[in-house]
């Protein structure tokens, strides 16, 4: 992007379904146009005391009124009241890339919102985890404007959606060990009831909160699929009241604080320890990191294949940020408690395999963007990554290169040979000859056609090679 | 006052309907209440304003 485009106001274009709140980025700043019924529900919000201290708990993003606006695209769908600025988030993260830790916290959260906010007469009109960013391993609430005035005796309108996008997902990979991750990739609007319904068995509803939760939610969304009848004015005649909703939020926050995922079998959990690099080779490869992050003082790092996060950590030591990705999401539920222990806010740990970035998903594709989109690395980290992508993922080795080259992106990539065990053991499992691009030479002579190549290091065991690369100007 | 009577987002009728049963205990007089005006509706007793009209 150039400097003028980066300047240049533009649609957030994941912020169009609330039509009473527009999302803009502009030069870095991170705007929200208000409606007038979109003004009148901030101005409750930022009056009321819980406002100070949802933000001050770190739980609900930083968000002022806006001055000297830029010229803004008209995008509401009626007059602007009023616009906010909002704390820039580091990087943006989707539900699909958390582990089952990170989208039950992200749950936990809004439960915690919707309950406070109802004590303070106020309500939150949807419930989605896109609402919800990382900063490191601690959840924060990003839509201000999905706050709006308590309309007593009117049901949780977001219920349906929480059950779809945190719940459900939620309950099939504590109950079923089914990961949540390809299901809320393949649908942004997550797990219709009847469709979780098919997936629990009978033994499955004798569990806590299966029978209404799942079963009698889907029966009655089946029969009442097709109704005129205006159930919001019956149960508010009936005598429908917030005391039901808070009954609600307390008993699911009960569920879900204590569900857990316990996997069948994780592909790499062990690896730093079942692994056959030698200490010297593990030690070489830290201090070749700390190097290459004290020279080039990178602003964001991305580590692709992070494991159990080690040099993830050494990075963020001298970087503003850094994005921890791998295909393990075992490891990174684990990298994610282990962060949230130590208080770090500067490492995000993401699931993802690399063989199959996030791409684009929702309207025209734009909804939810492609990993790069969402902030290009100045250093990218790719240690024993590359056999695992080329040789498992089938990726040809020069297409993994122009991936990286074409987010000018300096790189730290290790290079294990045919020889190393690992490698060894991949080529195993294919034809003889399938993968004759996997060579030192070829990829030497990839990565210096498309990267300035500072200098290498072999390993003492002289089956892997480091490199630091450079994007060309 | 400003008092829109929808979400944006589809709450979906019986998602609303199922909260009489995740309400706990409370919940029940609602449940009861709610089915005692649809028995008197059905008999066509009561008064008017209790009759639904559709949305």
């Amino acid at each position: 992007m150039t400097e003028q485009e980066a300047k240049t106001p533009r649609i957030e274009p994941g912020s169009f379904r609330d039509p009473d709140s527009r999302v803009f980025i502009s030069d870095g700043r991170v705007l929200r146009l208000l409606s007038e019924l979109g003004l009148a529900d901030w101005q409750k919000l930022s009056s009321s005391p819980l406002f100070a201290e949802l933000v001050a708990e770190g739980k609900l993003v930083g968000t002022k009124e806006a001055s000297d606006l830029p010229d803004l695209p008209d995008a509401l769908h009626g007059a602007v009241a009023a616009a906010l600025e909002h704390d820039v988030i580091p990087f943006v993260s989707y539900p699909y890339e958390w582990t089952f830790s990170m989208l039950r916290d992200a749950a936990l959260l809004q439960l915690e919102l919707v309950e406070r906010a109802i004590k303070a007469g106020m309500m939150l009109k949807d419930s989605t985890p896109y609402n919800v960013q990382f900063v490191g391993a601690r959840p924060v609430f990003i839509d201000v404007g999905s706050f709006e005035e308590l309309r007593e005796g009117e049901p949780w309108a977001g219920y349906r959606q929480f059950c779809m996008l945190f719940l459900y997902p939620l309950l099939l990979a504590a109950w079923k060990d089914i990961p949540f991750q390809p299901w809320l990739r393949g649908s942004i609007a997550g797990i219709p009831p009847q469709e979780c319904r098919k997936l629990l068995s009978r033994r499955d509803l004798l569990r806590r909160g299966a029978l209404t939760h799942v079963a009698l939610h889907a029966r009655l969304e089946q029969r009442y699929e097709e109704t005129d009848t205006d159930v919001k004015k019956e149960l508010k005649t009936s005598g429908f009241n917030k005391e039901l909703i808070l009954a609600n939020i307390r008993r699911l926050r009960k569920l879900i604080a204590k569900l857990e995922w316990k996997p069948g079998g994780s592909e790499w959990s062990g690896y730093e320890l079942t692994t056959t690099y030698s200490d010297d080779d593990a030690k070489r490869k830290a201090e070749f990191v700390t190097e290459v992050v004290r020279s080039d003082k990178p602003g964001l790092v991305w580590d692709l294949g992070c494991n159990e996060g080690h040099h993830a950590r050494i990075a963020a030591e001298t970087a503003d940020y850094v994005v921890a990705v791998d295909t393990d999401t075992l490891v990174v539920d684990r990298l994610y408690s282990a962060l949230g222990k130590e208080g770090q806010s500067k490492i995000l740990p993401l699931t993802m395999d690399l063989a199959d970035p996030s791409p684009g998903l929702g309207w025209r594709g734009l909804e939810r963007k492609p990993l790069p989109d969402r902030g290009s690395p100045d250093l990218a980290l790719c240690l024993a990554l590359i056999h695992h992508v080329s040789i498992s993922g089938n990726v040809p080795v020069a297409e993994f290169l122009d991936w990286l080259q074409g987010m000018k992106t300096a790189l730290v990539i290790e290079f294990p040979t045919p020889e190393d065990p690992m490698v060894r053991r991949l080529l195993k499992r294919k034809r003889v000859g399938d993968h004759p691009d996997y060579n030192r030479g070829w990829f030497e002579q990839c990565l210096e056609q498309r990267f300035d190549v500072v200098r290498s290091e072999v390993l003492s065991s002289g089956e892997r090679v480091l490199y630091h690369a450079r994007p060309r100007a | 006052m400003i008092q829109p009577s929808l979400a944006y987002i589809d709450a979906g009728t019986g998602s609303l309907l199922i909260q009489m049963l995740t309400g706990g205990v409370a919940a029940a007089a609602v449940v009861l209440k709610m089915y005692w005006r649809r028995i008197r509706r059905f008999l066509h007793i009561g008064k008017p304003e209790e009759t639904d009209s559709p949305s």
